[in-house]
């Protein structure tokens, strides 16, 4: 793999098969969404493994293939896709991995245009397509992100599916900005409900959307954050959408969800303009114990921040700085990662417009991605080194040590291009420390760090593996593992290492 | 100070006959319904030729006519469409017709034709009422290296546009270097502060913002930023007053009105602007 030198000592190397969006000069809008990624180990090796959904010919015609690259150390990828049988059938623009039949090898889910696509990972280096098996039916309606997680903490995960709007290439109009075709906004799309499949333990699924309040909101989905937000022991949901209000789902238990984004202030930014919610990330910035949230949103609209005070959330756009810093930036993929290990998350964003790289707003539709380093005081920077980095119209953004030298790489996607690996430089850095409780939904403390188990990732994409923390000069350091079910574990242990704790 | 090129191009064109002569004087002396008549007459005789459409468009568009002359011009430009000063003629009748967006492109031409400060500045008002604003502040900016008299005042609409189009890295320092001559200009200070808000945090924008208000009441715009401002540096008592009177015109102001009312106290107030707010702004499809 050869890598490129970018300014700060970050490198960047292309990675697989060019993303397709099936773009024509219709302007389809579907072809504007693609670029999730799902991080996940897939054989079980140790080594974290990259899968990309791909899109295809818009409205039919052939689907560009999915990408499975195995992990064999340094940096060296190999294409095993058609011999894991996920190369795929449908335009597919999301992922989400988790052991959804606790076999102990994690499965795939794909989301696109045309519905899910549920692969079984057979523990082989094969998948099957288990969609059908599964009654996983999501009445073919257009899907973008999703989350697993365990709603009633009965021991096996559910899927949460965002749903974004209603499409059909028969009435697609074509619309203009500055005088040329360009992609239409949102506002000409219906909305859709989100959905939700309870796992009934025996490899099948219920779709419980209407039962659970969540078919009763209709927005225009773009991603979701999964994480125990106000400290009740039940996951919550976050979904961001599209130049609309957000949705948060409180859970109430027993498989019921309340819808209270107003409540708990976080429905809009705080000056009422209703945003283009993108990518969302939640974990927790401030070290205070509580997971915050950031997403991504279009030019002028900011990435929205919020902090978590327990009930409520506060709105730390402006005093974090993050309003001015990303004022002038469009984003999609977003994480909350420490990149330099100083113990405080910093954030990073995939860039780009949401019209297209040849319509009226060509000059200013690619960008570099960035990322903005927490200062540990509640306001952040730009960081460094990546401003550099060839402006495209990235999308999926995936934070993940792919090389186990203790720091996080990063992996992005971006359309009609291929994906991207950016490597740390790993220099000057603090301590780190690996941990790997398999179980989605646990927490772990380090110290004043918090993070929780979850798969959903960003926009559109999925990162199962260990947590990373970096823990600064720290030579040794105690951590506490939650599990969903209650039991814990507190274990004192050196640093710059990785660790597996079971309960 | 825009008839001098029309009645120079029409005296470029020389009368063949005499209902041309008469023609041509009648718009020498400002008779244009006559000369109107004339051409009219003329192309009913000789349908083909190009000259004569021209010399009615003209004599439409001295006349006041636009929307006729709209129509002439373009019969004209079929026939003759390399770039020159007709087109900028006939991008001023799409522009004093109220059709700015047909006007850009026909002025994007004159530019080729000529990139002087008064096309620029044409253009750069077509791009701006047809909510062009990038382009719009290009242009403006454009236009004010070639001026000499109207530097400023095509600067400062160029800072405009440049905010109207949310670039506000590129307006604040345009903004900036205006400042002293726009100190007491409450729409001046409006978009400065909002810009600065915007681009360095609110306390940044404050004073402006603050001096707009107090120099323009009415100007409610400013206000609603003001009030936006004054939420996010906590200021809320000082807010409520902003956002209530500038809410009526900008339902997005509710949100910030209601997180102002609940950090008052005002739990009920709250929970008013904020189902008014859900209401205004609810997706309608």
């Amino acid at each position: 793999m050869l890598f490129l030198t970018l300014a700060g000592n970050w490198t960047v190397a292309p990675l697989g098969p060019v993303l397709v969006t099936g773009e024509s000069v219709k302007k389809p809008l579907p072809a504007t969404t693609p670029g999730g990624i799902a991080v996940f180990d897939y054989n079980n090796d140790g080594r974290l493994d990259l899968f990309f959904p791909n899109g295809g010919a818009i409205p039919t015609g052939p689907k560009a293939a999915n990408t499975l690259l195995r992990n064999d150390g340094n940096f060296q990828f190999v294409n095993v896709t058609a011999a894991a049988g996920l190369t795929g059938r449908h335009y597919d623009l999301g992922a989400a991995a988790a052991d959804y039949n606790n076999d102990g090898h994690p499965d795939l889910l794909t989301l696109g245009l045309r519905g899910l696509t549920l692969y079984r990972n057979e523990g082989n280096g094969k998948f099957t397509d288990s969609t059908v098996a599964a009654k996983l039916d999501n009445l073919g309606r257009w899907s973008v992100a999703a989350a697993w997680f365990d709603m009633e903490n009965d021991g096996d995960l559910d899927l949460f599916v965002v749903n974004y709007v209603q499409w059909n290439p028969a009435t697609e109009q074509v619309c203009l900005v500055a005088g040329k075709p360009d992609f239409c906004h949102p506002r000409h799309y219906a909305p859709e409900p989100n959905a939700l499949f309870r796992n009934n333990g025996d490899g099948t699924f219920t779709d419980v959307s209407a039962p659970s309040g969540i078919a009763a909101h209709k927005g225009k989905g773009m991603s979701v954050a999964a994480a125990d937000f106000d400290a009740d022991g039940l996951i919550d949901l976050y979904v961001t959408n599209d130049r609309t209000f957000a949705f948060y789902f409180r859970n109430l238990g027993q498989g019921k969800f309340e819808e209270c984004a107003f409540a708990r202030g976080i429905a809009v930014p705080q000056d009422g303009n209703p945003v283009s919610g993108m990518g969302v990330s939640a974990e927790d910035y401030d070290n205070d114990g509580r997971p915050d949230l950031v997403y991504t949103a279009l030019r002028d609209e900011t990435f929205p921040l919020y902090r978590n005070l327990g009930q409520e959330f506060e709105e730390a756009t402006g005093k974090s700085r993050l309003a001015p810093l990303s004022r002038t930036m469009a984003g999609w993929g977003i994480a909350f990662a420490d990149l330099d290990n100083d113990g405080w998350k910093d954030i990073l964003a995939a860039r780009s417009d949401a019209l297209s790289a040849t319509g009226g707003n060509a000059a200013k539709a690619k960008e570099p991605p960035a990322w903005f380093r927490n200062q540990a005081n509640g306001t952040f920077a730009l960081g460094d080194g990546w401003a550099k980095l060839e402006p495209a119209m990235y999308r999926g953004l995936v934070a993940a040590d792919l090389n186990a030298d203790g720091c996080l790489d990063v992996v992005l996607t971006a359309l009609q291009a291929p994906p991207r690996v950016l490597r740390s430089p790993c220099q000057g850095a603090g301590r780190w420390l690996s941990v790997d409780v398999r179980e989605l939904g646990a927490r772990v403390r380090i110290g004043t760090q918090t993070r929780w188990v979850s798969s959903a990732s960003g926009y559109a994409s999925s990162y199962l593996g260990p947590l990373h923390f970096g823990l600064g000069a720290a030579l040794q350091v105690e951590v506490e593992v939650t599990w969903p079910d209650g039991r814990s574990k507190r274990i004192a242990t050196a640093t710059n290492r990785a660790i597996q704790l079971k309960p | 100070m825009r008839l001098f090129p029309l009645l120079f191009l029409a005296a470029l064109l020389p009368a063949q006959e005499d209902p041309a002569a008469a023609a041509a004087r009648a718009m020498r002396e400002g008779r244009f319904a006559d000369a109107e008549h004339l051409y009219r007459g003329l192309i009913k005789e000789i349908p083909n030729e190009p000259r004569l459409q021209l010399n009615l468009a003209l004599a439409l568009h001295s006349g006041k006519k636009y929307a006729d002359a709209n129509l002439a011009f373009a019969q004209f430009l079929k026939t003759n469409p390399p770039p020159g000063p007709v087109h900028l003629v006939a991008g001023l009748s799409l522009l004093k017709a109220n059709r700015p967006c047909d006007a850009a492109p026909v002025l994007e031409k004159a530019k080729r034709w000529q990139a002087s400060e008064q096309v620029l500045t044409e253009l750069a008002d077509a791009y701006s009422a047809c909510k062009r604003y990038p382009q719009a502040a290009t242009a403006y900016s454009e236009a004010a290296g070639k001026a000499t008299a109207n530097a400023g005042r095509l600067k400062r609409a160029a800072a405009r546009a440049y905010w109207l189009a949310r670039d506000y890295s590129s307006a604040r320092p345009l903004f900036a270097a205006l400042r002293p001559t726009f100190s007491n200009d409450a729409e001046f200070l409006y978009e400065f502060g909002d810009t600065l808000a915007r681009t360095e945090g609110s306390e940044a924008g404050l004073p402006l913002l603050e001096r707009s208000v107090e120099l323009a009441p009415e100007l409610t715009p400013a206000r609603g930023a003001l009030g936006r401002a004054l939420v996010e540096a906590g200021r809320h008592p000082e807010a409520i007053p902003h956002l209530t009177a500038a809410a009526p015109a900008d339902a997005t102001l509710l949100m910030p009105l209601s997180r102002a009312y609940k950090a008052t106290g005002r739990v009920e107030d709250a929970a008013r602007a904020e189902q008014q707010y859900r209401k205004s702004l609810a997706p309608q499809n």
